[in-house]
């Protein structure tokens, strides 16, 4: 890939792949350097990448997780650097959403924010995390209940009021 | 969880976004020069004044900008005065202005600019909070975005570029078609207005301009002086109309889709 290939795809894509280092390693500081780890070695790439999303996905996810195994008796992270945009009125909301997503088990964690965020199929997860799609589809239930859960006194702090 | 309330969470969730990771660093190796952004390959970095009269803040963008390549910050003003002096004295690319400043406001400071001929100068107002009216007379007067100085650092230098490249900036978006946006935000009637309120009374905005604001429905009882069931009962009609199901996304919905609210304290 060239360089200016490379430029966009990481325009594209950052944000989402940002999220997904997040879920794996569970803070922003050590996720954004893997990303940039990533790409940096895609720059000096020599063969052609075919089909540089999944590609990218995965060599994300290897790094990650090499990442974490060395430095697992660093675990838990306290990281509290903001993983979403601010919107209007919701930075708290947004907040309680991150830590809501802090909180799942790792695996449910990545499955939820492929498919939500990086809007991949549950056949295209299954693929990247080598395992099969009904079990992608079973975790992405478990956790989207969790989150629902962990959200709800938000919803409905006042009602009782 | 039944499908639909599945589908209205997702949506849900789905409306946070995250935040864009920073630019990659750019290493002395000769493979990632040319990474750096298309405006730091120019022979000359852009040329950017700070305008505020906060001394710290002016001190923290400053740091800011200069991690980036490609940008340069030439010189700072204390207020709107020294801004215009500066600004035609130095020339710069850029002029990061804030809207309130003691002596001489931004919005003098940017009349006094868009008078001066020819000017090459690109300004960008940087603002605690900004009506409506505002981003319509800043842009009116020539000011080619707006920012909000609670924004993440990513949004000021995707102005920045934007602006540069010759287009427009306002709060976190590029703005493509200036007079169109200038229609959509000036207008105040006609059917984008009507698909905007959902069907809401006079009486249901109101509740929702207080849901927004964060107020309980025990506040919302009092502030409108009924009572709290009469409450609830608009809530359930509110959240018939719009289709939501609760008061977050109900709010997020009324910011995201630029309900007509009132402005509740």
């Amino acid at each position: 890939m060239n360089h200016e290939e490379v430029r966009r795809l990481y325009e594209e894509q950052g944000p989402a792949l940002l999220g997904y280092a997040c879920a794996l390693l569970g803070a922003r500081a050590p996720a954004q350097d893997v990303l940039h780890t990533v790409f940096l070695k895609l720059m000096n790439e020599k063969q052609t990448i075919s089909d540089p999303v999944p590609y990218v996905y995965r060599a994300l996810r290897n790094t990650a997780l090499n990442v974490q195994r060395q430095e697992s008796r660093l675990t838990p992270l306290e990281d509290e650097s903001v993983w979403f945009e601010p919107i209007s009125l919701m930075s708290e909301v947004a907040l309680a959403v991150q830590e809501a997503l802090r909180a799942l088990p790792s695996e449910q964690r990545e499955v939820v924010v492929l498919h939500l965020w990086s809007e991949m199929t549950f056949g295209e997860i299954a693929a990247l995390i080598r395992i099969p799609s009904a079990t992608a589809a079973a975790r992405y239930r478990y956790a989207l209940s969790k989150l629902r859960e962990l959200l709800r006194p938000l919803e409905v702090a006042d009602e009782r009021n | 969880m039944n499908e639909t309330d599945e589908k209205n969470f997702e949506q849900f969730l789905r409306q946070f976004r995250f935040r864009a990771p920073a630019p990659l660093p750019v290493e002395k190796g000769a493979a990632v020069v040319q990474w750096a952004p298309a405006s730091a390959q120019s022979v000359s970095p852009i040329g950017i004044l700070i305008a505020d009269d906060h001394e710290m803040f002016r001190a923290g963008l400053r740091l800011l900008l200069e991690t980036e390549p490609g940008l340069k910050v030439i010189d700072e003003a204390r207020d709107g005065a020294e801004a215009v002096e500066r600004a035609r004295r130095l020339k710069p690319d850029i002029i990061l202005l804030d809207l309130s400043m003691p002596n001489h406001p931004g919005f003098e400071a940017l009349k006094d600019l868009g008078s001066d001929e020819p000017n090459e100068t690109r300004v960008i107002l940087l603002s605690g909070e900004v009506s409506t009216r505002q981003i319509v007379e800043a842009l009116q007067l020539g000011a080619r975005g707006v920012v909000l100085k609670s924004s993440p650092t990513e949004i000021l230098l995707k102005a920045i570029k934007t602006v540069m490249a010759g287009g427009y900036w306002v709060g976190r978006e590029k703005v493509a078609n200036l007079v169109q946006y200038l229609r959509d935000l000036t207008q105040s009637s006609g059917e984008e207005v009507r698909r905007r309120r959902y069907g809401l009374t006079p009486r249901e905005l109101e509740i929702v301009s207080a849901i927004v604001a964060g107020h309980s429905n025990k506040e919302i009882a009092a502030h409108l002086k009924i009572s709290q069931d009469t409450v609830k009962h608009h809530l359930s009609n509110i959240f018939d109309k719009t289709g939501v199901s609760t008061r977050v996304e109900l709010a997020l919905l009324a910011v995201n889709h630029k309900m007509p609210l009132t402005v509740i304290v």
